[in-house]
């Protein structure tokens, strides 16, 4: 029992004076929220990181900002020693909510860069991706009067964007599968800011080739079809089309309609290794949200008629992009590699999607009017 | 894996009574059945050893990277010990107790099937039926352990059909349990790239949840995780304990801190020469000896000397 | 050295089992010499019916009404004849056989007599009934149901629940606890339902060990309870009938003490110290509603504390986005590390409690508001202590006081002092190991041979649970 006693107290003891190794106090902490990745002239990393200034609790109105660290460095590994040394408290990347990639930095291979983020177990992997025209840096020194944190405001119009179904939900964790796989390639957002304005702005969606930008993107309208394609179900969506270009009143010319429920089937028929066949079948169920004309019930076979047309052109419009940038965004190769691997072995790994063969069919099933006719 | 059970239940329904460290005594003589004692209880301790260090390894990488090493795992030992030091019963309460944590285990899991993309695991059998028998070789003993109730065959109430059920029921939950895990693991990271790139697939991939109240789901994962590693380090405590009183005819807990300080040293050397795959390679084979090859040797040897017994009996 | 003086000179005084003497002059100083010669023995001659009468009593203890009326009126002026042969149609009175009796019959508060003559002492009991009127209990109060609570004589107490619980299956048997000075204790049961086993460990516990006097059920406990050492309480103390009678029913042994209105209920299962006597009254959804929020009471009252500390000094990546912010806010300009901070507010709140436990109702919210308003406040406007620690302290401050039984809630309050210590030191995993540490303890536990903190089984919860419910609704259906 005595002997008991003495081990627990030297245990305890030993606990107390030699324990928190591993200590992380949170109040010594500067917090990063948003980091962004640029490339310099001179081919070297720019790396800009907003950290929240913690303001006096007891002053409410003081307008506490978002103190914005700059550097230049080989990798983000360097740039986070630099950042380090610069910062008042101990850099901690733990909540990092938001990793902008510039244009040029995206262009080239971003994995490598990408790497401190996945090696380090305090790293956040739910900060989502996204792609900035030009450069990405501008966008967090953005000064915005109602949020108090830039990172605040940007991961809110990204999430918004994310659920009015115009760009993909990708945070760093989602593309690495993707990124590694030879058969799929990663869309991230892409965003612009507006110089003037001082707002961001939420474009579409960047497409990637293998791991590079390739500078194209899908605007709104092909983006949220190209996400209903993909992910096959409707969260808040809205389209608006062209129905002709006669109709002498001007507002009258067009329709505007959230697709309700979709059944959509991408099929992987019988290929070589020249030539893949897809076909992609959509069935829809619309909501009309404007029509100036009015009377949808009357005209609903028309409407019908038009917007499968009009929504086919604009799928073959976002395939095309895709084809034209190489970005198999809807795994393609990973079906074929699927389900018959036999073809994937024959093929080049680099190219295949250029000798995939779609074949669309839209239809319409039913169309809703809203709450008048 | 069924054969290594009904190897070991065979055994035991031949001496229902017996423990097993009595029945290697019966079977093989009163010294072979002494070293065969002794070889098991290391057996069992370098296995506990290597879970502490395969445990060490984890906790140290993940949660507490600037710990030392030796505190970690010296909490473990100090808390197993104080469990293992008491009664059966009290241990398989706390056994009970703790398996409804697996339904947490099970829940993290399913969740990330949301974002899961099904065709990363097709198309199944593409490496040939050997390769994968192969692969099931390294795992199958990961999930032995069960078979170690009839190293405590009549603690247990119930008969021995009864016992023989539970076994196999839980080495089928496990079964699926752990195929459960790997299918999921397979389904979230692109195989076969990303999933090399991870040691810990399944750690990897909830670590990126956020359920809005709570994030870092590795953290409370890992958490719970220890649990589980105390459950199993504890029973090879337990069993290797039991082995040494038995050869000396002593209490277990008389060689607890004895077995308690060798595993610890032996872990703490596992970690520091940081070979644990290869230590692990070298456990495989220590697996088919001590839980095949012995115990179907010993039921031979039991059938023949029980059938002479009888011829002699009959003769007589 | 007393003794051994009073040894030398009368032998046979000391000698308990002696004999009854004829003689009034020595049993008188017989008592003299047993009771130290105490000013409240008092001892009266009288002569009466041509004998001489002895009469003893402890004055302090005695009703002199009934003295009067008994004694005086009754027993003295009877036969003498009547006596002998045990008539005892208008007093009820006790035939002594040692002189020992005499000496215990005296400290109940009986009138011990001596007839010159009749080789016999006599004792009636004439012990003043002062008592406290039945109450409800302070401390576990109900809002419906019965509103009985035991008082401090025992047998009141036992009437209490022979009263309720009319049957010839239950059981008293009284017994004696203590060297020096004994003090009555009673063991109920019901036969039917109670295990042998258990009353014979109870009844053996009691006898071998030795302890100089018991004057609470707290010692009592101590006494017999299988670990001492365990900061978790193994028996149920209670003051309410119904509860009493409920366990009763489900085969736990009750023990009442002399001059306790508290009894303990064993052997108890953990989940026990969770029920309140309301529970009994509510509806099986309330009822598993609110058992269920005093679980997560437990739950929050050990470990929120801990986890908040194992969050902010180890592993703040846990929280998400919205929280990051408002907590790094409160927290950013306090001196102290977490754990001090926590172990400041969490002592003060404690002494806030014990300063109001003891002061009378008028002044005791009087320290509470100065306490909690006015500290609570001003701790966090000097920035000492974070708002968010003091809204932490406070939940897990409540939590504790949900729990119903006093005991409990005292273990569950000293419990979280060593998880805030190892979710210091190690933050999430230290946390761990202490519920490592804390389920297996629970486990080892046993409560007089039952174990003290079964798990659920499958089986356990249809039995039980399901069991229960459809067998009730069939019951009400038919």
């Amino acid at each position: 029992m005595k002997r008991n006693k003495c081990l627990i107290i030297m245990l305890s003891f030993s606990l107390i004076s030699t324990g928190c190794w591993d200590q992380h106090l949170m109040k010594n902490v500067t917090l990063i929220q948003a980091l962004t990745y640029d490339l310099t002239n001179k081919q070297l990393l720019c790396v800009g990181a907003a950290a929240p200034v913690i303001g006096n609790l007891h002053s409410k109105n003081s307008s506490s900002k978002s103190d914005i660290l700059v550097t230049t460095a080989r990798t983000p590994g360097e740039a986070k020693i630099i950042l380090n040394h610069m910062a008042s408290g101990v850099l901690d990347t733990a909540k990092n909510k938001l990793l902008l990639l510039g244009e040029a930095f995206a262009a080239q291979d971003i994995y490598p860069f990408l790497d401190l983020h996945y090696r380090n177990p305090r790293n956040s992997l739910n900060a989502r991706v996204a792609v900035v025209k030009d450069k990405a840096l501008p966008l967090i020194q953005l000064k915005n009067d109602r949020e108090e944190h830039i990172s605040r405001y940007l991961l809110d119009l990204i999430q918004s964007a994310e659920e009015s179904l115009i760009i993909p939900e990708e945070n760093i964790q989602s593309i690495a599968s993707v990124l590694l796989d030879p058969g799929e390639d990663i869309t991230l957002p892409f965003i612009v800011v507006e110089e003037n304005k001082h707002k961001a702005f939420v474009k579409g969606i960047a497409l990637f080739n293998d791991r590079k930008y390739t500078g194209y993107h899908l605007n709104h309208n092909q983006s949220t079809l190209y996400l209903l394609l993909k992910k096959g179900s409707p969260q808040q969506n809205s389209f608006i089309i062209t129905l002709d270009n006669v109709t002498k009143n001007y507002p009258e010319r067009f329709v505007s309609f959230t697709v309700k429920h979709i059944k959509r089937k991408i099929k992987l028929h019988k290929s070589t290794h020249n030539q893949i066949y897809v076909s992609i079948d959509m069935n829809l169920k619309l909501q009309i949200t404007e029509y100036p004309k009015g009377d949808v019930e009357n005209d609903s076979s028309i409407l019908k008629e038009k917007l499968s047309a009009a929504l086919t052109t604009l799928t073959e419009e976002v395939l095309s992009h895709l084809k034209e940038s190489n970005c198999d965004a809807l795994g393609i190769g990973r079906k074929l590699m699927a389900f018959q691997p036999e073809v994937w072995s024959q093929l080049n790994k680099e190219d295949y999607f250029k000798k995939v063969h779609f074949k669309t069919s839209i239809t319409i099933d039913g169309i809703k009017s809203g709450i008048v006719k | 894996m069924i054969g290594v059970i009904l190897i070991m239940w065979m055994l035991c329904n031949q001496y229902p009574c017996l423990v097993m460290y009595d029945i290697f005594k019966k079977t093989s003589g009163e010294f072979l059945g002494k070293t065969l004692i002794v070889c098991y209880a290391v057996y069992f301790m370098l296995q506990g050893s290597y879970i502490l260090a395969r445990y060490g390894h984890i906790v140290g990488s993940w949660v507490l990277e600037r710990t030392p090493h030796w505190i970690i795992i010296s909490l473990m030992v100090a808390v197993s010990a104080y469990l293992v030091k008491d009664t059966l019963q009290s241990l398989a309460r706390f056994y009970v107790l703790v398996t409804p944590l697996l339904i947490i285990l099970l829940f993290l899991s399913t969740y990330s099937l949301k974002d899961a993309n099904f065709l990363y695991i097709l198309p199944i059998g593409s490496a040939g039926a050997l390769n994968i028998f192969k692969g099931s070789k390294e795992a199958i003993f990961s999930m032995l352990g069960f078979d170690f109730i009839f190293f405590i065959f009549p603690f247990v109430n119930g008969s021995s059909k009864q016992k023989l059920k539970a076994v196999i029921m839980a080495h089928i939950f496990v079964t699926l349990f752990y195929t459960y895990l790997v299918f999921i693991s397979l389904v979230y990271f692109m195989s076969p790239v990303d999933i090399n790139l991870t040691p810990e697939p399944f750690i990897y991939m909830i670590k990126a949840y956020s359920f809005h109240v709570i994030e870092r789901m590795d953290l409370f994962f890992i958490s719970i995780w220890i649990i589980s590693v105390a459950t199993s380090f504890m029973y090879l405590l337990l069993l290797s304990s039991k082995g040494l009183a038995n050869l000396f005819r002593l209490e277990h807990t008389r060689f607890l801190p004895l077995i308690c300080v060798i595993t610890l040293i032996v872990s703490i050397w596992f970690m520091h020469i940081d070979k644990l795959n290869v230590i692990n390679k070298y456990l495989t084979a220590c697996h088919y000896v001590f839980q095949l090859f012995i115990p179907a040797l010993l039921l031979a040897v039991s059938f023949i000397t029980k059938r002479r017994a009888s011829v002699r009996h009959e003769a007589k | 050295m007393d003794n051994n003086r009073n040894k030398t000179e009368t032998p046979s005084m000391n000698n308990n089992n002696l004999p009854i003497e004829n003689d009034n002059h020595t049993i008188e100083k017989y008592l003299h010499h047993s009771f130290k010669h105490t000013q409240d023995l008092t001892v009266q001659r009288i002569e009466e019916n041509g004998a001489s009468v002895l009469i003893a009593y402890l004055d302090t203890i005695a009703d002199h009404n009934k003295l009067q009326r008994i004694v005086f009126q009754t027993f003295l002026k009877m036969p003498l004849n009547e006596i002998n042969t045990g008539n005892q149609t208008c007093v009820n009175y006790k035939v002594l056989r040692e002189m020992a009796e005499a000496k215990e019959e005296l400290l109940k508060g009986s009138c011990v007599i001596s007839i010159e003559g009749t080789k016999q002492l006599y004792a009636i009991n004439i012990a003043n009934d002062v008592m406290r009127s039945i109450a409800e209990p302070e401390n576990e109060k109900v809002v419906q149901g019965s509103h009985e609570g035991f008082v401090e004589t025992l047998r009141q107490n036992v009437y209490l629940i022979r009263k309720t619980l009319k049957s010839d299956d239950l059981i008293i048997q009284y017994d004696k606890v203590g060297d020096e000075v004994q003090t009555e204790i009673a063991l109920v049961y019901l036969e039917k339902h109670s295990n042998k086993r258990v009353i014979n460990e109870i009844k053996r516990r009691i006898k071998s060990k030795p302890i100089d006097c018991v004057v609470n059920v707290g010692q009592l406990e101590g006494l017999i309870e299988d670990s001492a050492r365990s900061p978790f309480p193994q028996m149920l103390n209670t003051e309410r009938v119904d509860r009493t009678i409920a366990h009763l029913n489900e085969g736990k042994i009750i023990i009442f003490l002399e001059g306790c209105a508290t009894c303990l209920i064993a052997p108890v299962h953990f989940s026990a110290f969770l029920q309140s006597a309301d529970d009994y009254s509510s509806r099986w959804n309330t009822r598993l509603f609110i058992s269920s929020l005093r679980f997560m009471g437990i739950f929050v009252a050990v470990f929120l504390p801990a986890f908040y500390i194992a969050v902010i000094a180890f592993h703040f990546d846990v929280l998400p986005d919205e929280l990051v912010m408002p907590i790094k806010n409160s927290i950013n300009e306090i001196p102290f590390p977490p754990l001090i901070e926590a172990f400041i507010m969490e002592l003060t709140i404690e002494l806030i409690r014990e300063a109001g436990l003891r002061l009378p109702p008028r002044i005791g919210p009087t320290v509470s508001i100065v306490g909690g308003l006015v500290i609570g406040d001003a701790i966090v406007r000097a920035g000492l202590i974070s708002t968010t620690m003091i809204i932490v302290v406070a939940i897990t401050a409540i939590a504790a006081f949900s729990i119903p039984t006093h005991e409990m809630s005292e273990a569950v309050r000293l419990l979280r002092f060593p998880f805030m210590l190892l979710a210091a030191c190690l933050g999430l995993v230290g946390m761990s190991f202490g519920v490592i540490v804390v389920l297996g303890h629970l486990c080892k536990l046993e409560s007089f041979g039952s174990p003290y903190f079964t798990p659920f089984t499958l089986k356990d919860f249809k039995d039980k649970i399901i069991g229960k419910y459809i067998k009730k609704l069939i019951k009400t259906n038919t």
